[in-house]
């Protein structure tokens, strides 16, 4: 684990930015709780007083006043019973709601952020910490809960030391010393309990991975094939002994402590029932005043050890958000761009001496990249694995910005432009695209009507499995949400994300290896269809298929971060030492012509 | 209703029967001292201070009732410590019975045939499996719910014992009303049960958004789309779906509680006139009086921690019967054969002999009479459009599936004699989606095998080309991938995932491989090289390669043309392109670009 992480963030300003981010996200909750608190501190008053209450009727002695008595106790428990019963479930279905709209900032937040982060492996760690701690580790639940439960704690502490001070001064000075005390016992465990916690953190991290691969269907193929299976097993066999041992062992010391305090919570209770028998006796008190004070007494020891739990709890339930923290209070992209709309279409698309290396990255992955796409042009760019056309695609994109050098639209910065409207006039299919589960049609757009999305679908060759689904392109993709979901292939999906390219109105269309699971008849159809469905656009298209270069206009090569070359393909080919050639023969060479001739 | 109630008490025998299976017989000791200690001490709680009262009135010496007090309380304090110790006994062994648990299930689906691991329904089934072993609510949380709650029927035993000595009447009245209780108990569980099935779904719908928010692999396509909007809204109204069943449960709760408050303040209304009846006419005294009603109000409170117990503990029960009703399903055995795998220096020869599949009785055949005869060191390629079949034919071959009608033959044995781990021996496949996983890079490809192994493993990184950027690391072969797991691992690209994965099928060095779409994530020179290594390194044994570029198919020794009608063509390259049927028409529409300029000039 990332020691400096952790540390980063002082707690007192994770617990400021928790309970900013839950107010913001639904204020109401704290009113509900604070309310609830009040109600059950005071029910916990009437609990430690109703039998003193009864008694010291009872030592009135006047029969018909205690029958009135009795029935009027049990009625005023009824309605507390009512009050904080109704307070529960309402502070229960507010904390529910509380959760899901910090979850929905948080989904907020990280579609704004700018993308760098995405691709940030510190970032990604901390994206995955966070995760953890909300989803499995229930961190919001427990902090909201520890919270609330402190707060009435402290209330009823409050209202008992009042009570208790009227009686009795040395009384109180034998609580809060017991209270002291077993405060320092707890202190000198929580570094133990603290450094459990973050082993335990970390080991269930792993062991979560272990157990969801393991019982992942999609490896299925491959534990049956090969041993990597049985060797996973073996290692999730190891972590889980190691986990129960260090568990145990954690067990044991936690459990010398607890039985510590406990002596000194019976040592306070007969100092305490010593203290007010003999009052009671030497100063001839009531016997309800022995039982009130002697349950307020019990009462207040209580309420101590359970603060002391719940802060123990809260502290380490903050300290588990502190990933989240961090995640929240990074700085939302700003977009600077002078708000000129892009009204007009594409005419140039320029790359002007753009030099880019990754953040934390020396390697520069595009070295004084130059060249000019003009409209309607169609640009195939070609180059080995790992050259940077992908990066290009990412540039252009805004995800991230040149080191040096600029990228112009239309003679302007790209990052000039409001950053909405340039968004709408791009539009991609990347190699590792990502479908949502809802339905096939907004899978394609949202904003169009569902002709248009049907249209575009049979323009890349879907028509007859939509049709053969029951409810159309209304069908939902996957069965995430309902069985009539349909699964669908990586072929009939990546064709999915293609029709979403093309169905968008934009005038700049990014395409990183759109046909890789298409079969050849599928592939030679989306080729043929390729001119009608880029007309009148600029397109560029990146793919290992050195078969697509035929229907561009020009094609750039790029090796090692550089433009080697620009230019059609004809040109290109006539130069039998470059690696255009030597990529395009690669595959060509393969394929003879019909009447045997080998194509050169 | 009932048959409710006979599931529970089965689950929870079942339960504590697992216990001295697996050897922890002490802990039956330890759950009965527990019971006691836990159930009589709040007892102890009210009936001190009775004495200690009655002492007063009585006007004993101060001494003396202090001496009282602190040999009762010293009583408490053993029980309390006894207590705490059953507690982290317990602790730490529901937990390794919980480790115990989800080892069997990872032996056990590893074991179970494959075609399970395609129906959507038993996955569901599975996840609700691994829930309930996942965390403390399940199968961990039948056996802590029943540790709390076995003292409080204790409790209200003693409660109930001593109110019958005192008055029958109220033990009764006490009785019935902690009878209500528990029928009221009853009811919400009914109604949660009613509802759970929505419930579930909502919350997994809900937890899709949840989850796309960590999910960076989203990230480019909310931006470039502008899908940010569209997303909150659609999350937004899952969470509102799920918030308002979560609601109506509450409110269902709400009123349930309602009813048993009423009961209880009749019971209690009724327990004071008593007392009070009982004080007046001098069969009680004050201390006597403070007794009962500490134990009216000990009632109480241990009946609203019964009702809050029950209702985790329903979902425990709900989620442990998912758990064992599913690993009753896979621990069946199924039909498969006791012979050994045929030895990886003999290759193979296949036959498909009217092999006719479906997934199931509902969907539509995907094979019908399928006939193939693949010779001893034959290359075979299959190629045909997305979802003709061709992957199914692997998974049958490779007895991921088993066959609906007809048989497969490897060297002229039927593939159903053989041990289902010994078959799987015999094949090497790479299949379309790589899968790597959180070791080093040698674990990925030879799991725990020992050292001497390493050298052949090396060879084959060698093969698929990476031996340069490995031995480039600064821990080499033994660099982890994804950092999961170790901080220091890498990730590496699709390609060299892809070469990683392929490298992993030449170490295993069956008697057969397969390969399907192998170099989808290659360039054309990576993917040159490749084949050309693999040619070598499959040297006479048996190969079917599936792939979409037909450059990289057309060198094998035949080649089958696959389509949802069964084989269309079947032959060598030379022989199928002067049928000029399907497969001259894919290769010349695939070779047709590269042949383009060849016209033009």
């Amino acid at each position: 684990m990332n020691k400096k992480q952790i540390n980063k963030l002082p707690i007192w300003m994770v617990l400021f930015s928790f309970i900013k981010l839950s107010f913001q996200a639904y204020w109401p909750y704290f009113g509900i709780a604070a309310f609830k608190s009040i109600i059950l501190t005071t029910q916990a008053f009437y609990h430690t007083a109703i039998a003193s209450i009864l008694i010291a009727f009872l030592e009135k002695k006047d029969f018909s006043i205690c029958i009135l008595a009795g029935v009027c106790l049990a009625g005023i428990d009824l309605l507390f019973s009512f009050i904080s019963k109704w307070s529960n479930s309402f502070t229960k279905v507010y904390q529910e709601k509380l959760q899901e709209k910090i979850n929905h900032i948080i989904f907020q937040k990280m579609t704004k952020i700018p993308y760098q982060y995405l691709e940030d492996t510190e970032y990604l760690d901390l994206i995955e910490r966070a995760k953890f701690a909300v989803t499995n580790e229930n961190c919001l639940d427990a902090i909201l809960t520890t919270l609330t439960n402190i707060f009435q704690s402290i209330l009823t502490l409050l209202g008992f030391i009042t009570a208790i001070l009227v009686f009795d001064t040395k009384l109180i000075f034998i609580l809060l010393i017991t209270a002291l005390l077993n405060t320092i016992l707890f202190g000198s465990f929580s570094k133990t309990r603290l450094t459990f916690s973050k082993w335990n953190l970390d080991i269930n991290r792993k062991f979560v991975y272990y157990t969801n691969t393991l019982l992942d269907s999609k490896n299925g193929k491959d534990f049956r094939t090969y041993v990597i299976g049985s060797f996973l097993r073996k290692k999730f066999n190891w972590f889980a002994e190691k986990m129960v041992e260090y568990y145990t062992h954690y067990l044991k010391k936690s459990n010398q402590i607890k039985i510590k305090m406990q002596f000194v919570k019976y040592i306070e209770i007969i100092m305490v029932y010593g203290c007010i028998i003999e009052k009671t006796i030497k100063e001839n008190f009531s016997i309800s005043y022995f039982t009130f004070y002697t349950s307020a007494a019990m009462r207040f020891s209580a309420t101590i050890t359970s603060l002391i739990n719940d802060c123990m709890k809260f502290y380490v339930s903050l300290r588990l958000a502190i990933p989240l923290i961090e995640l929240m209070n990074i700085q939302e992209e700003i977009h600077y761009g002078k708000k000129i709309l892009l009204k007009q279409e594409i005419n140039t698309l320029k790359f002007e001496h753009v030099t880019f290396s990754y953040p934390k990255s020396s390697v520069a992955v595009l070295k004084d990249i130059s060249f000019q796409i003009n409209a309607g042009e169609k640009i195939s760019i070609v180059g080995l694995n790992g050259a940077g056309k992908t990066t290009l695609i990412k540039l252009l994109c805004r995800l991230y910005r040149p080191d040096k050098g600029d990228i112009l639209l239309n003679g302007i910065s790209i990052y000039d432009y409001d950053y909405s409207s340039y968004q709408n006039s791009i539009s991609t299919i990347f190699q590792d695209f990502k479908l949502f589960a809802y339905s096939l049609k907004n899978n394609i757009t949202n904003e169009e009507t569902e002709e248009q999305a049907y249209h575009f679908a049979c323009k890349v060759g879907l028509k007859k499995r939509i049709d053969s689904l029951p409810n159309g392109i209304q069908t939902l993709y996957t069965k995430t949400f309902d069985e009539t979901g349909i699964e669908l292939s990586i072929g009939e999906s990546q064709k999915i994300a293609l029709a979403r390219a093309f169905c968008k109105k934009a005038s700049l269309i990014l395409l990183d290896e759109p046909t890789s699971a298409f079969d050849p008849l599928a592939e030679a159809e989306f080729y043929q269809k390729f001119t009608q469905l880029g007309k009148d656009k600029t397109i560029i298209y990146i793919s290992h298929r050195m078969s697509s270069s035929i229907f561009c206009d020009k094609i750039l090569l790029i090796e090692h971060g550089k433009v080697i070359d620009y230019d059609t393909h004809a040109n290109l080919i006539q130069k039998k030492e470059s690696l255009y050639y030597k990529l395009f023969m690669e595959q060509a060479k393969r394929y003879e012509s019909s009447d045997g001739h080998p194509c050169t | 209703m009932k048959k409710k109630n006979i599931k529970l008490t089965s689950i929870l025998k079942r339960e504590l029967k697992i216990i001295y299976q697996r050897h922890k017989s002490y802990l039956y000791l330890l759950i009965l001292i527990e019971t006691l200690c836990s159930g009589f001490l709040p007892f102890l709680t009210i009936w001190i201070p009775k004495n200690i009262i009655n002492s007063i009135i009585e006007h004993q010496n101060y001494n003396n009732i202090l001496n009282m007090s602190i040999f009762l309380f010293g009583l408490s304090l053993l029980l309390t410590i006894l207590s705490l110790f059953c507690n982290s006994q317990f602790d730490g062994a529901f937990v390794e019975l919980r480790m115990l648990e989800l080892k069997d299930l990872h032996k056990k689906y590893q074991d179970i045939e494959y075609s399970y691991l395609e129906d959507a329904a038993f996955l569901n089934r599975a996840e609700a499996a691994r829930q309930a072993l996942s965390n403390p609510i399940g199968f961990e949380g039948v056996y802590r719910n029943f540790i709390r709650l076995c003292p409080c029927i204790i409790t209200i035993l003693i409660y109930l014992i001593l109110l019958c000595s005192f008055q029958p009447w109220i033990a009764l009245i006490t009785f019935l009303s902690t009878y209500c209780s528990i029928s009221i108990n009853q009811m919400l569980t009914d109604y949660m049960e009613q509802n759970r099935a929505a419930l579930v779904k909502a919350e997994r719908q809900k937890e899709y958004f949840h989850s796309i928010s960590y999910d960076v692999s989203y990230g480019k396509e909310i931006r470039i789309f502008s899908l940010m909007k569209k997303l909150k809204q659609e999350y937004e109204k899952k969470s509102n779906q799920f918030l308002k069943i979560s609601h109506n449960i509450a409110k269902k709760e709400f009123y349930l509680g309602i009813k048993e408050s009423s009961l209880i303040f009749i019971k209690n209304s009724i327990v004071f006139l008593f007392l009070i009846k009982g004080y007046f006419n001098h069969s009680l005294n004050l201390g006597e009086v403070s007794f009962y009603m500490g134990m009216i109000l000990s009632l109480s409170e241990i009946l609203e921690k019964i009702t809050d117990l029950f209702t985790e503990w329903m979902k425990c029960f709900v989620y442990t019967d998912g758990y064992f009703q599913f690993i009753d399903e896979i621990s069946l055995t199924d039909g498969y054969g006791t012979r050994q795998a045929i030895s990886n220096k003999e290759t193979l020869e296949i036959e498909f002999q009217d092999v006719s599949f479906r997934y199931s009785e509902t969907e539509p055949w995907v094979l019908r009479h399928f006939n193939l005869k693949i010779k001893k060191g034959e290359k075979l390629a299959i190629v045909g459009v997305n979802g003709a079949g061709k992957s199914t034919i692997i998974k049958l071959l490779t007895g991921l599936f088993p066959v609906t009608e007809g048989k497969i033959f490897i060297n002229k044995i039927d593939t159903r004699e053989f041990q289902r781990e010994e078959y799987a021996k015999m094949f090497s496949t790479v299949y379309q989606e790589v899968r790597i996983y959180a070791a080093t890079i040698l674990e990925n490809i030879i799991g725990d095998a020992e050292k001497k192994e390493k050298d052949f493993a090396i060879k084959c990184l060698e093969a698929v080309g990476l031996k340069e950027i490995i031995e480039a690391l600064p821990l080499q072969y033994d660099t982890p991938l994804q950092k999961i797991i170790e901080e220091q691992g890498i990730e590496l690209s699709g390609g060299q995932n892809q070469r990683i994965a392929i490298a992993r099928a030449l170490y295993k060095n069956s008697n057969m491989i397969i390969l399907d779409e192998p170099t989808a994530a290659l360039d054309a020179i990576a993917e040159s090289k490749l084949y050309e290594t693999l040619n070598q390194l499959v040297g006479e044994k048996t190969a079917i390669y599936i792939s979409h570029r037909l450059s990289s198919t057309m060198f094998c020794d035949h080649i089958m043309v696959f389509s949802k009608n069964g084989i269309l063509e079947y032959g060598n390259h030379k022989t199928l392109m002067e049928k000029k049927g399907v497969y001259f028409e894919m290769f010349e529409t695939q070779g047709q670009y590269y042949r383009k300029d060849t016209k033009n000039e």
